[in-house]
């Protein structure tokens, strides 16, 4: 039942973010027309796509979600009132947030998957074809790198009072990850480049047919392990503090 | 340390920065009996209730719950598995209905009593169906006891449990606590209402700025503690102390001196004769050593 917990207390937000990503989606493919034909250099409908879905504008979206469902856990049920009723529980601290760091993954993970979901089964509406298994890849990446971000506003939630100033200091965390990616000192490690990483480019060059060497090959798995360990030390580090820390 | 005793404290402290918001407590809660602990606000009762909790660390000190080390995670977690806890501000999920909540705390015990859920939820009147946000306070704190007693614990621990009740509901949840005790749970209560203390518990704790101030019996207060007023005549010297067994607390105003006796009220009166002193012997009431015990020197 505690991920029932969990779940409870994510699920409006992760709805009005399914909907919110839905949306945008929808609106990409049924308006690629007009924006194609505004476009400064003919575009296909592959690079249509991945030029405002997985480069632009619903990527940013997708970040700005997946902050806004790691918002929480015990310091902010604490503010709510609840967590007296919460640590009371026969549940060790570290369960708590083990639970709600992994309902928060596969929310993620889900939303990552809608858009791989609505676009290839929405382009035939409008007479065109997005390869299933190719949106299936930028899912993987959405939800690999989002799984940190998930993690990087977990952490702040754990450390930060307040409902908002957590998900100011992640998408402070993330415009600075952005920014730094471009400096000199890691321009030579593009691994650590989230942003890049979850744009994708690389897999538009791939043949994107139906077999699973062609599937997985193309994707970054050092980038993506890389930033599966940095979310597991970032939830560890909450769990740490979560289990140390007074609730008085 | 034993765990014949439901709580048990050997100078807990807790600081808050500079702060002390509990000094060196030592306390012992019987089995089977219910415990008020009265203190002012501020006094310490919510931060010791929350030390016996894990919810807060100790700063220094000890202390067990039914024989568990408060401070080692894994013996909280037994404490929590066989107490419940009925909170201060009564915080429960808002966004989960009733229903919702009984069958997600059920979850965590075993031996949860769904006749004793059902019995409380009938007599207490509550929704099941209703967003627990949408009830009133008085209902809530229905709820967060139909949550305590459902898993038969051997302890409970309320932290001002009448907050916010108007009169009808207090009167129920006095007559509920007194139902539990006769059941064979221990109740722990903190409250400021001396009224409600006076007429449910077995034995009263007093905590003041963090220290225990008083530990005993109920009935042993009412019947040994006096109020003994001292009246100098012009003459006679009025004593600025009296260090006799037996006295609390000494208040002295012009030529009237106050003194409340826990025990040795003859040899206290006898003394006082001795200096010239009309002296009145009163009985107390629990309101009457309270107010002597915490309130502030003039």
């Amino acid at each position: 039942m505690l991920w029932y917990k969990m779940w409870r207390e994510s699920r409006v937000r992760f709805a009005i973010s399914a909907v919110a990503l839905l949306w945008m989606c929808g609106a990409v493919v049924l308006l690629q027309q007009q924006v194609r034909a505004h476009a400064d250099e003919p575009l296909s409908y592959v690079r249509y796509i991945w030029h405002a879905v997985y480069k632009a504008n619903a990527l940013d979206l997708y970040i700005l979600l997946v902050i806004v469902l790691g918002l929480g856990g015990v310091q902010q049920e604490h503010a709510q009132g609840t967590a007296g009723f919460t640590l009371s529980l026969p549940l060790s601290r570290w369960r708590l947030v083990a639970t709600r760091a992994v309902t928060g993954w596969v929310e993620v993970a889900v939303l990552a998957l809608l858009p791989a979901l609505l676009i290839p089964l929405l382009s035939p509406w409008v007479g065109q074809t997005f390869p299933f298994l190719r949106a299936l890849q930028f899912s993987v990446l959405w939800a690999g790198c989002g799984m940190v971000i998930f993690a990087l506003t977990f952490f702040f939630s754990t450390v930060l009072a307040g409902a908002y100033s957590p998900a100011i200091a992640s998408v402070a965390a993330v415009v600075g990850c952005s920014m730094s990616a471009g400096l000199p000192l890691f321009e030579r490690f593009p691994a650590l480049d989230l942003i890049d990483t979850m744009h994708g480019a690389q897999l538009l060059l791939s043949p994107g047919n139906a077999s699973l060497g062609a599937f997985a090959v193309p994707l970054p798995w050092l980038s993506l392990g890389l930033y599966a360990l940095l979310a597991l030390c970032l939830t560890g580090v909450a769990g740490v503090i979560t289990a140390r820390r007074d609730f008085p | 340390m034993t765990d014949e005793l439901a709580i048990e404290t050997h100078g807990l402290t807790r600081h808050y920065g500079k702060v002390e918001a509990v000094r060196g407590l030592s306390l012992a809660v019987e089995r089977q009996c219910i415990t008020g602990f009265l203190g002012r606000n501020g006094a310490g009762k919510s931060t010791t209730i929350k030390m016996l909790l894990g919810m807060i660390r100790p700063t220094a000190g000890t202390g067990r719950v039914l024989g568990y080390n408060i401070a080692d995670p894994a013996q909280s977690l037994q404490i929590r598995r066989r107490i419940a806890y009925v909170g201060e501000d009564k915080g429960l999920y808002g966004y989960m209905t009733v229903a919702e909540l009984i069958r997600f705390t059920r979850s965590f015990y075993p031996d949860w009593q769904p006749h004793i859920e059902a019995r409380l939820l009938k007599a207490y009147q509550l929704p099941p169906g209703r967003k627990v946000k949408a009830i009133s306070k008085g209902m809530r704190t229905k709820l967060a006891l139909l949550l305590a007693l459902a898993r038969r614990p051997e302890l409970i621990i309320l932290d001002e449990p009448s907050e916010g009740l108007d009169p009808v509901s207090i009167e129920e949840l006095l007559q509920t606590l007194q139902e539990v005790r006769a059941g064979g749970t221990s109740v722990f209560f903190s409250s400021h209402q001396l009224s409600e203390v006076e007429r449910i518990t077995d034995r009263v704790l007093m905590i003041d700025h963090g220290q225990l101030v008083m530990n005993t019996r109920l009935g042993d207060l009412l019947d040994n503690y006096r109020n003994i007023v001292m009246e100098f005549g012009a003459q006679a010297p009025v004593p600025t102390a009296f260090a006799l067994a037996g006295v609390e607390r000494l208040r002295i105003k012009g030529r009237q001196v106050w003194v409340l006796a826990s025990s040795n009220v003859e040899g206290i009166v006898a003394h006082a004769r001795t200096l010239d002193a009309t002296v009145q012997v009163t009985p107390v009431n629990l309101r009457d050593v309270f107010l002597d015990l915490v309130r502030e020197a003039p």
